[in-house]
């Protein structure tokens, strides 16, 4: 393998683990290839900046943290849960939407049932007046109100109000 | 052992995982699983959730594994489908159905500081430094793409596969992070 461009150490996992720790297998090489290669100087220079410019806080996970996850992934195997079967783990990207797409509908037939519903009970309210003294005009004018007596419902048409031949 | 073998032993366990083995699925997964777990916690902090969609993630293989076509890079395609459940439950929580929105964590918020002594030279620690800061400040596609060449070592294809990117995007997102850190370099030493 040719080490001629930074790319080429930087991708290196032997180059790497030399970098980052000294006591790799791979130590005795890279120190040979270095001294074999004064003129690559700087461009083993700006290949370790890079890598330690690179280091991140990866968390390792334990052996036992990892066992405990194949663990509990083969007993799921072997029992899946009833309210989620297997097939529901297929990654399907439509699947979320459905469930939405189904919680949508649901909702919009609710309130469309509570639209009727109150349309109704509008329509019974003017066909029976809950107060009896009262009675309402249908159209542009303004409703008009009578006191009646007891028991007894007046309906008072405008023109009528306004006497004959107004 | 060398790449190539690791690659055959790849294929060799999947083949056999594919065939209904569940000790190769249960080999499949301790290769893979710190790889994937590294990778799943760059989207969110939520370990558990993490853990929870690379165990979906291992079941729906294991309830497709008829139908998933044979791949050599194993590992890659692991990486595509968490990135992918990711993705999905992230939108349900958003109210979208959008992976595009995945945003990958900045990589350098949480990274150890570049330590004089242990680098032992001072203009490679300042280097350093330098360069650290610069890479703070590439976008965080910019970043995946690094960190999917430097610590998962997926080449150009590979990643474009994984983020579904094309592969001239992905090569000019490398080129220019590259180009970025060598202009540095050659400032402060050359």
């Amino acid at each position: 393998m040719e080490y001629n461009d930074l790319e080429d150490l930087l991708f290196s996992g032997s180059f790497r683990n030399w970098v980052l720790r000294r006591d790799t297998p791979d130590a005795s090489f890279w120190e040979n290839w270095q001294a074999q290669h004064p003129e690559k100087a700087d461009l083993i220079r700006h290949a370790k900046a890079i890598i330690y410019a690179l280091q991140l806080h990866l968390r390792p996970l334990s052996e036992e943290e990892v066992e405990g996850e194949i663990k509990k992934t083969v007993q799921r195997l072997r029992n899946p849960p009833l309210s989620r079967p297997l097939g529901e783990f297929q990654p399907d990207k439509r699947s979320g939407f459905s469930r939405r797409g189904s919680r949508a509908w649901a909702l919009a037939a609710g309130v469309a049932g509570l639209c009727i519903l109150a349309w109704s009970m509008y329509r019974c309210t003017l066909r029976h007046p809950k107060d009896p003294q009262r009675s309402f005009r249908a159209g542009n004018e303004k409703p008009v109100l009578q006191q009646a007596s007891a028991g007894d419902t007046a309906e008072i048409r405008e023109k009528d109000r306004n006497g004959p031949g107004r | 052992m060398s790449s190539v073998n690791l690659l055959d032993e790849n294929l060799l366990l999947w083949n056999e995982f594919r065939n209904g083995n569940a000790d190769a699925f249960g080999q499949l997964m301790r290769i893979h699983y710190q790889d994937l777990f590294n990778y799943g916690t760059r989207f969110t902090r939520n370990e558990a959730m993490v853990k929870d969609r690379i165990q979906d993630l291992f079941l729906s293989l294991w309830t497709n594994r008829l139908t998933i076509s044979e791949t050599s890079f194993v590992k890659y395609y692991l990486l595509k489908s968490l990135r992918r459940n990711l993705a999905h439950t992230a939108g349900r929580f958003r109210g979208q159905n959008n992976w595009s929105e995945l945003h990958f964590e900045a990589l350098f918020n949480d990274a150890p500081p570049i330590d004089n002594r242990f680098i032992g030279e001072g203009l490679l620690a300042g280097l350093a430094r330098k360069m650290r800061k610069v890479l703070t400040g590439f976008s965080r596609r910019q970043q995946e793409v690094i960190y999917l060449r430097y610590y998962m070592h997926a080449d150009v294809e590979d990643i474009a596969e994984i983020m579904s990117l094309n592969c001239q995007s992905v090569h000019n997102l490398l080129q220019d992070s590259l180009n970025r850190l060598r202009k540095i370099s050659l400032k402060k030493i050359g």
